[in-house]
């Protein structure tokens, strides 16, 4: 076949555009494809700035110092000679085991705290939720109402360090604050 | 009386032709049709980089081929898969359009899809040798190979056996 008569074959056989869209038509599908695009990135960066601040929150919630501490909303049982305890929200035995600390329970008379003494150095205690504290003798009593410790009495505490405690200040003289879940009472 | 505006025109005058070409690329008028309409909406979404080609008409023709390339392989994907289920159905297609017109779509449609791209391109759509060979990223010896190939096949299967023409792969 010579080209023209190719040409003319092909020319047969093509489909001629019937019922086809017009050139606005075509315009409507491309701001359509466009909307749809820009409500996409607007999505992708909503869902990137969501992320972001997500992973910031949940990094500091890992790394912030543990646990949250706060005054115990469980009062204390009345007492005239109650020595305000600090405690924290969570009950003894319900945190996991994140570090330790030992020492002696020590209580200053002036400032009316409590403290642990590790070795000449001073650790404030915020103590499980419901613990209290009574004086005369000063001594510490659970959440049973079970007397626990008393001033000189060698203790080894699981939870964790923290250098703040809701504006509290710590014993004067002691080294932050160790937010205690768990209490072994190791004797004299 | 409205106003055109440089693409309007461009899309009146083009249409016809690439619509044309890709039915017989693919043997099918109304996929034609809707594969011509998007490679459409593609030169509009940048008109402004398509207008300042030097043929602004052959970059819609090689999207719209493109498109029938993608198509073709989805329809495959779905085939196979149809046939892995066991439930495949006889593929009817109805083409409103007459016999003969019918007859050399498919068969254009059943040659080699590089044959049929030289094809089109040279002696349907107009292009020279050297601009068919820039459009498909070959030599010009090779379209003028491809073309002698396709135009003996196409005429050995509309004049000169009664073979069935096989089925529509670009």
């Amino acid at each position: 076949m010579s080209a023209p008569e190719v040409t003319e074959l092909l020319e047969r056989g093509a489909a001629t555009p019937s019922s086809m869209a017009d050139v606005d038509e075509i315009r409507a599908r491309v701001q359509i494809r466009r909307r749809r695009r820009r409500f996409a990135l607007g999505a992708a960066v909503a869902a990137v700035v969501v992320a972001v601040v997500g992973g910031a929150l949940l990094g500091a919630s890992l790394f912030r110092d543990p646990p949250m501490p706060f005054v115990d909303d469980e009062p204390a049982p009345a007492s005239s000679s109650a020595i305000v305890l600090p405690t924290i929200p969570t009950r003894e035995g319900e945190g996991g085991d994140l570090a330790a600390a030992h020492g002696r329970l020590r209580f200053d008379p002036d400032d009316r705290c409590f403290y642990l003494d590790q070795g000449g150095t001073r650790t404030s205690v915020a103590w499980p939720r419901g613990w209290y504290a009574e004086d005369d003798p000063p001594r510490l009593i659970d959440a049973g109402g079970t007397t626990r410790l008393h001033v000189g009495d060698r203790v080894e505490l699981g939870g964790g360090y923290g250098q703040t405690y809701e504006g509290r200040e710590p014993c004067p003289g002691s080294d932050g604050w160790f937010f205690a879940w768990q209490v072994n009472e190791r004797g004299n | 009386m409205e106003s055109t505006t440089p693409f309007d025109d461009f899309y009146t005058r083009e249409l016809p032709r690439v619509v044309g070409a890709v039915s017989l690329y693919c043997g099918d008028a109304d996929v034609a049709s809707e594969l011509a309409q998007e490679a459409f909406v593609r030169a509009c979404e940048r008109w402004d980089e398509v207008c300042r080609m030097a043929r602004p008409g052959a970059w819609v023709h090689r999207v719209a081929m493109n498109l029938a390339n993608s198509y073709y392989r989805r329809r495959r994907a779905e085939r196979r898969a149809r046939q892995r289920q066991s439930q495949e159905t006889d593929d009817v297609h109805r083409d409103p359009d007459v016999a003969d017109k019918v007859a050399i779509r498919r068969a254009v449609s059943s040659l080699p899809k590089r044959q049929r791209q030289a094809l089109i391109w040279r002696f349907y759509v107009g292009m020279s040798v050297a601009e068919t060979a820039h459009q498909m990223d070959a030599s010009e010896s090779a379209v003028k190979s491809l073309t002698y190939r396709a135009t003996d096949s196409l005429h050995d299967m509309l004049f000169e056996s009664d073979r069935e023409v096989g089925d529509v792969r670009p």
